[in-house]
């Protein structure tokens, strides 16, 4: 039980979050499972070219935005239980670590585009990379959207209000953070690993 | 940080995930001398064992109502093995 008398929803067996943010999570999964099934059978379709172009990818960079995701995940774990612990200052300092971590996958992701295109490779050089620009660069976005909400959960942290609106206001956006992970999980197995 | 707390905290869980990523990265980045089919199905898998962990523990679905659950676990079987036929043919 939370000191603080605030409890996760889940933990009643009700849902993390508002029903509208699994709505929308749900919505996304499913496009973007469209997106991974489609890019599978363009790449069974044309195996040669997507492998030739999938070596151009530098995997190190995939990795280390796959860590950085990861522990960006943590740290918002980590500060929705210290919200519910009734500690808002490190539920707070859980979400600049985040936060700097998806500054981070950007970095990483921008440093990975210039390559890309200073070796004069662009969305229209093949099928791959066509997919990987798009793919990449729409997850982009939601990293982008998703650290706007990390944004306002500090707001929420710093303000000290720890009633159950404001909680489950927490779990929605966290919600949408793991979400933006876990799509990067499959995109850097189909994009990056895939033999 | 006791043994407790740290069992507690999502530490726990992301130490599995990067574990699992690092096989994932090695099994994908060494295929010469293995059958491709069968890497690139691990890799595949590997990558849909991380996902069903960011959504049991970091989303909480573990203790979430069982619609919920269903939902997600349907989502994920459904695609694994979508893509798993889609790899293979």
């Amino acid at each position: 039980m939370a000191r603080n008398g605030v409890e996760a929803a889940s933990s009643e067996g009700g849902i993390p979050g508002e029903l509208g943010i699994w709505v929308v999570v749900f919505g996304d999964l499913m496009v973007f499972s469209c997106f991974f099934l489609v890019f599978l059978d363009y790449r069974s379709d044309d195996l040669a070219t997507f492998r030739a172009s999938q070596g151009l990818l530098q995997q190190p960079h995939g990795l280390l935005n796959t860590l950085l995701m990861l522990a960006s995940s943590a740290f918002v774990a980590q500060a929705l239980r210290a919200l519910r612990d009734g500690a808002g200052s490190a539920a707070l300092r859980s979400l600049q670590l985040a936060f700097a971590c998806g500054l981070g996958f950007g970095l990483v992701k921008v440093v990975e585009y210039a390559a890309k295109f200073a070796l004069g490779v662009n969305a229209y050089s093949n099928d791959f990379f066509m997919f990987y620009f798009i793919f990449t660069g729409i997850h982009m976005c939601h990293v982008l959207v998703a650290m706007g909400v990390l944004w306002y959960l500090m707001r929420l942290a710093r303000s000290g209000r720890q009633d159950s609106v404001t909680l489950r206001n927490f779990e929605s956006g966290a919600v949408f953070w793991h979400v933006v992970d876990l799509l990067w999980i499959v995109l850097f197995a189909l994009l990056y690993l895939l033999p | 940080m006791t043994y407790r707390e740290f069992h507690r905290s999502p530490w726990l869980i992301w130490l599995l995930l990067v574990a699992v990523t690092g096989l994932s990265y090695l099994v994908g980045h060494f295929t010469g001398t293995v059958d491709t089919r069968l890497t690139g199905l691990c890799v595949l898998w590997f990558a849909l064992l991380k996902v069903l962990c960011v959504m049991s523990e970091f989303m909480e679905m573990r203790g979430a109502a069982p619609w919920l659950r269903r939902l997600g676990v349907a989502w994920l079987g459904g695609l694994g093995a979508l893509m798993s036929v889609s790899y293979l043919t």
